[in-house]
Order: structure tokens, then C-alpha cells, then sequence
């Protein structure tokens, strides 16, 4: 299942196996973007896969959008507790400190999930 | 000319050179034939006459020869036999002629050829001594021509005796010896004769004998054999068996003489063979003998050939009447084949023209002679059938157009006079006006013209109701931007008391620059500065949502920084900001029970204590920034939310203690670190890069540093929109004015 990204809203790609997000996130009504994302989410960890492999590389998220955030991260948390080898890895450039902070943020609540900071090359940024 | 004379005059020529080709091959096919039978009767006439003259020879002269004739006869002349009594020798004929007794000898020859002569088997016999004295002459009493034996008879040997008797001494010699009479009234006496000299014992010629017989019998008799006329030339002298019986020559016969003649003279041939047309008869010359030269002596044979020639025209023009009949038919049937095939192709383009101009009857399909349902004009009638029928499909589908398009201009009409009728006065009139003429314009004129007008009329009713409608909707739209320059003036007033409630005056001894945008005209950003005697409260607060959520909620913020204050106390900022929370996250859980929101703000507050010269500092989500000379840090609050779901009531925020402060402080909302770049992937602006600013300015005064936070951030974003309100607040301390109790303005500033 792929959420195609717009102006506001980041590139979702989820399989049963895995979930990557990339790109800006600042919609107008959170909800009525994240609850369809939310729910595909839900389907996609409910089989009998083992792994799940989370990729997100953002740039920007808004206010609003960190608590779809919190939420998505909280259910990785129920299905990691539940026995689901789940890994996160959190992307961000070298240079963009403010996405750096969001993710040690998050990192903080993690502790079922195995979660990894990482950084990635800037391709055009100084 | 058209095509059909064309093709006609290519026939008539076609015909007329296989006609020239036809007589120029028969022609030549004539020549030939009559090459090959002249080359045939040739050959036939001369083996004729020759065997004749042969056969004559043979029995009649050659007996007398004296070495191939008879027994007896050789015994004459052989001078050591006696043949005249059949004793032996000497003979008495050699003993007279060496001694001149003619009497003897003349009685001797006579002996040996009267009989002969007398039977008509010789014609004559003439005997001479050696120097050529006649010792005997005897010829026929039934003769043609001079007789031998007349004085005036001269044989033509007698003109060159001495070679003709040295050309006997080898043997006997045969010729055709011409008489002619010296005197000149008998004609010539032509005959074919054996000479032969008498030899004595001695091999000595002492005499000799020629003995002939007239060939104008033969040639009679060869004349009535093959019915056939005939005439002697001696040269450019003719003679013909008329001449010898004193007749008159038939002028058919000289006529016939003349073209044989003429033949020769003009060929410059002797032996030959031609067909004379005029006279009807074959001519043919042959040599006289094997012996002679045709220019010398030759035979004319004259050959009717009338019959055969009569026929041979006569199959001629039968041919020709065939041929021209023939060619009559072909011309004809061609005639008829493409006049009717014309006649049917100008119908079809009569049919075409008639079409050009409009008249789409039908013709009745001709059909010609030869004509076929698949030849080409049969086609081509098909064809501009199929075409006349789709041009009347076509004519019928205009006519259904224009009685749709009569229609639709009826409807349109009534459309228009239904929309005169609401109108008023002269527009009315005008429009009225204009129908009518429009009406005018549609019913009159070709059908092309028509349509145009229709058109035409369509697009002006279109105009007209067009307009109509930009009239009702300029109506609608007024009423929506007056609807909007509602809500807007609405949101102006609104910004105007947020506005008001920003403080507006500044404690004394600070030096305070502000930097407050919300995104839209008004947001979720506010600042709040309290000033008491012994300390000043500054806060810099972003509440979730912007716009006019935002503004409501910033309204409840400050409200609560206010009623969170406590001045009898001392009030760490941690202790001040844990009490916002308590009292928002009251608030809020009150208006909402369900408690499923994010609302409430991320943001720093500072204290100052103007006695103890000391600044706290306690955030949410927020950092203070402190540049002073060449350092430029930054000192973090917690990393929690005022009011949100995720914190609790008794959260307790921490106080950061500045126990000097010195240079110059800087406090701001994400609407600044979160400017994003244009790029792809963009990045924030960040709080790097505001210390990174801080640092790098060479002027560290409040109002430069935001001036050069901001034009940063303007060149950061390119043209891209702000995403949010944004509030940049920096301030510092004056330490050398006055105490705060002297400044007259004294708690709330607002």
C-alpha cells in the first residue's frame, strides 16, 4: 500500500514486512491524513510476519503531525511488547540538527522497539 | 477530333499499311515464282528443241558420218574400199575426185544421197574438192527458203573455206550452216549439218562433204508439239516459218517479236524467260543450238499465257475484294463498338453535368452493342450511380440539417422573446429589434447562407444569454466578496485585539526588540512581558494551531502566564511555567472532556530578579539563547509540551539559573527553526544556525540581532510562504539605568 506524498503530506510505503515515510509532513487536518495511515498500519502488523522494518526520513513535521507521531510510534510499542521483532531506523542529515533533536525526542519513549538514529549523506545541503 | 475518329483513323491506317504489306509480299512472292518458272520453261523449251534438233541429227545426218555412221556408208569414203559395188578397193569416188572427172564423182555422190534427199531425209548434200569446186550439189524438192544449190546460194562456211576445211581434218563437224541467197529473194536457209572432209591414203584432204537438213521442219513440228509460236533471230533479223511460206505475219506475232526483242535490249540477255502482260504471253529466247551463240542465232518462243495470266488477275481482285471486305467489317463493327461505347460515356457525363448543376434525377442506364455489366463504361456507370446516390444520401441529410437548424433557430427565437419580455423599455425595443431582423436573416438566402446566419444567430443569443448570466453571477460574486469582506474585516478587528492584548510598553531597564508575524493576521504566537518592581516576566509562547484556533488558544495561554503569576512569593521560572501547565491542562480537560487534542504551546518564560540581579529561565520545548561578546549558547528547556495530553498536571519544568546575565538574549517559536529551505529535501533553519548568527554578528544589540535572525531567514526560505507564526523576541539588560521602582509604569503593561 502506498500513500503517494503531496506538498504536505510525506511518501508512505507499507508491506506486511516493513513501513517507510519520507518527506514533509504539515497537512492542514492531521487526522483526516494520518487516520488512513494509521489504520493500514494496524492490517499491516496484524500478520504473522516476525520483523517489521520502519525506515522515516523527514524533513519537517509540524506541531500536529508530531502527535500522529506519537501515536505511530506507541503502536509500534504495543506490537513490539506483543513479540514482534519491530526496528526503527530514524534518518535524518548531518546537518539538519532540528530533525536530529525530533528523533533522540522519540528515541526516549522507545524501549520494545530496537531504535537506531540515523545518519544519512546530504545530497545537495551544506 | 475525338478519340473515336481517333481511334477510327488508327484503324483505317493500320488497315491500309497491312494492305501495302500484303501486295509488297505478294509482289515479291510473284517475282519469284515467275523467276523460277521463267528459269523452268527455260530449261524445259531448250532441252525440248535441243532433243528435237538431236534426234533429227542422229537419225538423219550422223548416218552419213565416216567414222560413227553406218557400215555402208563408211565404206564410201574410205579410199580403200569400193562401197559402190562391195568390191575391194580402190574406190572409184577418190579416184575421180583426184582426177577431176566430176561427172564420175557427181554420179558417185549421187549414188550414195539421192535417195535420201528424195525421201526428205536430208534436205541437201554438197560435196567440193579441196580448194573448194562443187563436185556435187543435190537438195530436196520441198524446200524452205534459198535453195543450196542455186547460184546465188551461199553457204556461210564458203566465207572462210580454208579454216572450215582445216577444221575437218580431226573429224566430222557439226553446225548450223545459214544459206544465204546472194540475190535476195529467198530468205535464209538455216539447217543443222555434218560435215566431214574425204581423206586418201595418204592422209591427204582431197575433198569434202556437208550434208544438211532444214531445222525450219522441226521447228514447226516443235511449234504444233507445245502450241507454242515461234521466230529465228539472226541478230537483230528475225524470221518465222511465215517468211519461208511467203504469208503475211500476223501483227500479234511481230508485236510479240518486238517485246522479245526489246526484252534482249534492254537485259543485254539472250537466254531468257518473261511473261509479257500486254501481249498475254510468255517470251522466251533460247541459243539456236548448243553449239551457237544466242546474240548470233537464237529461237523466240512465244507461249500464250493469256488464260493463265486472266485468271491470275482475276484471283487477284477476288483477294483484294476479300481483303477490302474484311477490312470493311473490322471498320464497321469497330464503328459501332465505339460509337456506342462513346454514346454511353457522354450520357454518363451528361449525367455528371446534370449532377454539377444541382439535378440529382436519375438516367436511365443505356446499355450498347458489346456492351457488358463489367466493362470499363459499365463501370463508370456504376460508379456515378453509387456517387448520385451518396449525393442524395448527402442532399437528404442536408435537408434533415436545415430542418433541424430551422428548429433550433425557432427555439431560440422563442428563447430570445421569452428574455425581451423580462427586459424593460428600450432594451426591450432593441432586442426585439434584433430578433426580427435575425429572423429576417435566417429564412431568407441560399442554403449556405442560411446556415451562416444561423450561426451567426446562435452565437449573438449565445452572447446575449452569456451576458445575462455574467450579470446574475457579477450579482453572486459581489455578494460573496461582500460575504468575505465580512469575515476578513471580521479577522481584521480580531487581529487588532490580539494585537492589543501584545504588550506595549517595555520595562526601563531592558532593551527589548520583538519580532511578532503571524502567518495569517492573526495566530497562535504571542509574547507577554510583566513588569513588577522587583522582577519582570517575559514569555515567549506558541500554541498549537494558528489562524484563528490558534488565536483563541494563545487568548487562554496568556490568560493563564497572567494568573500563574505570584508576586508575593518568590516564584522560580520552573516553579511559574509548572503552574501555566497545571492551570491549562485544567482548562482544557474541562472544554474537553474526550481529551483527545494536542492543544496547548510550546514556549520559554524568563524571570528576572532585579535585586538579586538574577535571570531563570525554564522552556517547553524551548530554548534561550545567550550571546555575549564571542559566545553565542543556548539553554534548553524541557522537552515537553505545556498542557498537552502527554504531560502531566504535577510536571515540574526546570529552572535554569543565569546568576550574571550579561550581553544580549534571544527567545523564539519553531516558526524560525522551522523555515524550511526550497530544496528538494528541504532542511529546517534550525537552531544552529540561529546561534551560528548570534555569534557571527558584529553588532550584538537586540534590534541587529533580530534584523539579522530575520533577513537570514528570509533569504533561508527564497520565496517560499511562511509555514507558520513566527515570534523572534531578544532583549537585554541596562544595567546602569536606574532602579526599576523609578519607572512609572508598574505592573501590567499591556
Amino acid at each position: 500500500m502506498i500513500f503517494e506524498a503531496s506538498q504536505r503530506t510525506p511518501l508512505v510505503e507499507l508491506t506486511s514486512t516493513s513501513c517507510l515515510i519520507r518527506g514533509e509532513c504539515y497537512p492542514e487536518n492531521i487526522s483526516e491524513w494520518s487516520d488512513p495511515v494509521l489504520q493500514e498500519l494496524e492490517n499491516c502488523l496484524s500478520g504473522d510476519e516476525q520483523e517489521f522494518k520502519v525506515e522515516i526520513e523527514l524533513y519537517y513535521f509540524n506541531s500536529s503531525s508530531a502527535k500522529f507521531l506519537f501515536d505511530f510510534f506507541e503502536f509500534l510499542e504495543e506490537s513490539a511488547s506483543g513479540g514482534k521483532a519491530i526496528s526503527v531506523d530514524w534518518r535524518y542529515r548531518a546537518e539538519d540538527d532540528t530533525m536530529q533533536e525530533a528523533g533522540e525526542d522519540f528515541e526516549e519513549d522507545m524501549t520494545a522497539c530496537s531504535y537506531k538514529l540515523v545518519v544519512v549523506e546530504s545530497e545537495e545541503e551544506d | 477530333m475525338t478519340i473515336k475518329s481517333k481511334i477510327l483513323s488508327v484503324i483505317l491506317a493500320g488497315i491500309a499499311c497491312l494492305f501495302l504489306a500484303n501486295i509488297y509480299s505478294s509482289s515479291q512472292m510473284n517475282t519469284a515464282h515467275k523467276r523460277y518458272s521463267s528459269d523452268e520453261s527455260l530449261t524445259a523449251h531448250s532441252s525440248a528443241w535441243f532433243s528435237n534438233l538431236d534426234t533429227q541429227f542422229v537419225s538423219n545426218l550422223l548416218a552419213y558420218d565416216p567414222m560413227d555412221g553406218s557400215e555402208k556408208n563408211a565404206s564410201y569414203w574410205d579410199p580403200s574400199l569400193n562401197g559402190f559395188d562391195g568390191s575391194t578397193g580402190p574406190n572409184p569416188l577418190f579416184a575421180a575426185i583426184t582426177n577431176k572427172n566430176i561427172e564420175v564423182a557427181e554420179e558417185l555422190f549421187g549414188r550414195v544421197f539421192s535417195d535420201a534427199i528424195m525421201e526428205e531425209l536430208l534436205t541437201f548434200a554438197i560435196a567440193y574438192d579441196r580448194r573448194g569446186l562443187q563436185l556435187y550439189c543435190e537438195s530436196s524438192l520441198y524446200l524452205v527458203g534459198v535453195d543450196p544449190c542455186e547460184e546465188s546460194a551461199q553457204p556461210d562456211y564458203f566465207l572462210k573455206f580454208g579454216s572450215f576445211v582445216d577444221s575437218l581434218e580431226d573429224g566430222s563437224v557439226r553446225r548450223v550452216t545459214q544459206i544465204n541467197d546472194l540475190s535476195g529473194g529467198k530468205p535464209v536457209s538455216i539447217n543443222d549439218t555434218l560435215a566431214f572432209a574425204l581423206i586418201d591414203e595418204n592422209d591427204a584432204i582431197i575433198g569434202l562433204v556437208v550434208v544438211g537438213r532444214n531445222v525450219i521442219d522441226g521447228l514447226e513440228q516443235f511449234s504444233e508439239n507445245f502450241e507454242i509460236s515461234t521466230a529465228i533471230l539472226m541478230g537483230e533479223r528475225a524470221l518465222t516459218v511465215h517468211d519461208y511460206y511467203d504469208e503475211e505475219r500476223p501483227p500479234e506475232l511481230n508485236t510479240l517479236i518486238k517485246a522479245g526483242t526489246d526484252y534482249a535490249a534492254k537485259t543485254g540477255t539472250f537466254s531468257y524467260s518473261f511473261i509479257a502482260e500486254e501481249q498475254g504471253a510468255r517470251i522466251s529466247s533460247i541459243p539456236f543450238s548448243k553449239d551457237i551463240r544466242g546474240s548470233d542465232l537464237r529461237i523466240l518462243i512465244f507461249d500464250d499465257q493469256a488464260d493463265l495470266l486472266a485468271t491470275l488477275k482475276q484471283e487477284e481482285t477476288k483477294a483484294f475484294l476479300a481483303f477490302a471486305l474484311v477490312s470493311l467489317v473490322i471498320v464497321g463493327l469497330v464503328f459501332l463498338m465505339t460509337t456506342s461505347s462513346f454514346r454511353r460515356i457522354i450520357d454518363a457525363i451528361h449525367l455528371l453535368e446534370r449532377m454539377g448543376q444541382g439535378d440529382l434525377s436519375a438516367a436511365s442506364a443505356t446499355s450498347g452493342l458489346f456492351s457488358s455489366n463489367n466493362d470499363e463504361v459499365s463501370r463508370l456507370q456504376r460508379t456515378i450511380e453509387d456517387y448520385r446516390s451518396h449525393r442524395l444520401e448527402a442532399e437528404s441529410h442536408r435537408v434533415e440539417r436545415a430542418k433541424r437548424r430551422d428548429e433550433r433557430d425557432r427555439i431560440m427565437f422563442e428563447k430570445m422573446a421569452l428574455l425581451a419580455d423580462q427586459l424593460e423599455g428600450q432594451a426591450r425595443e432593441m432586442l426585439k429589434e434584433e430578433i426580427e431582423s435575425m429572423q429576417e436573416l435566417v429564412s431568407s438566402g441560399s442554403d449556405e447562407d442560411k446556415e451562416r446566419a444561423s450561426i451567426e444567430v446562435m452565437s449573438k443569443a449565445f452572447s446575449r444569454m452569456s451576458d445575462e448570466v455574467t450579470t446574475l453571477i457579477d450579482a453572486r460574486t459581489h455578494e460573496l466578496v461582500a460575504a468575505k469582506d465580512e469575515i476578513n474585516s471580521s479577522i481584521r478587528y480580531a487581529a487588532k485585539l490580539q494585537n492589543a492584548l501584545l504588550p506595549k510598553t517595555m520595562p526601563g531597564d531592558f532593551n527589548i526588540n520583538v519580532e511578532w508575524r503571524p502567518r495569517d493576521l492573526v495566530g497562535g504566537d504571542i509574547y507577554f512581558i510583566k513588569d513588577y518592581p522587583d522582577r519582570v516576566y517575559i514569555a515567549v509562547v506558541d500554541c498549537t494551531g494558528h489562524g484563528v484556533p490558534g488565536a483563541f488558544l494563545s487568548i487562554i495561554a496568556r490568560s493563564h502566564l497572567d494568573k500563574a503569576i505570584d508576586v508575593d512569593r518568590y516564584q522560580s521560572a520552573g516553579a511559574y511555567l509548572s503552574q501555566v501547565n497545571e492551570l491549562l491542562k485544567e482548562t482544557l480537560a474541562r472544554s474537553d472532556k474526550k481529551n483527545t487534542s494536542e492543544e496547548g504551546f510550546d514556549g520559554g518564560v524568563c524571570i528576572y530578579y532585579r535585586k538579586e540581579r538574577k535571570l531563570e529561565f525554564a522552556g517547553a520545548k524551548s530554548s534561550l539563547f545567550n550571546v555575549d561578546g564571542v559566545d553565542a549558547t543556548e539553554i534548553s528547556g524541557n522537552r515537553k509540551s505545556v498542557g498537552s495530553t502527554r504531560m502531566s498536571s504535577d510536571f515540574n519544568f526546570t529552572t535554569h539559573e543565569i546568576a550574571s546575565p550579561r550581553g544580549a538574549f534571544v527567545m523564539l517559536t519553531d516558526g524560525i527553526t522551522d523555515v524550511m529551505s526550497p530544496a528538494e529535501k528541504p532542511i529546517a533553519f534550525g537552531r544552529r544556525r540561529v546561534l551560528k548568527i548570534l555569534r557571527e554578528s558584529s553588532d550584538k544589540t537586540p534590534a541587529s540581532i533580530v534584523d539579522n535572525i530575520m533577513s537570514s531567514v528570509n533569504i533561508y526560505r527564497g520565496g517560499a510562504p511562511f509555514r507558520d507564526d513566527l515570534t523572534l523576541l531578544a532583549f537585554s539588560l541596562i544595567h546602569d539605568e536606574p532602579e526599576p521602582s523609578v519607572v512609572k509604569a508598574v505592573g501590567e503593561t499591556t
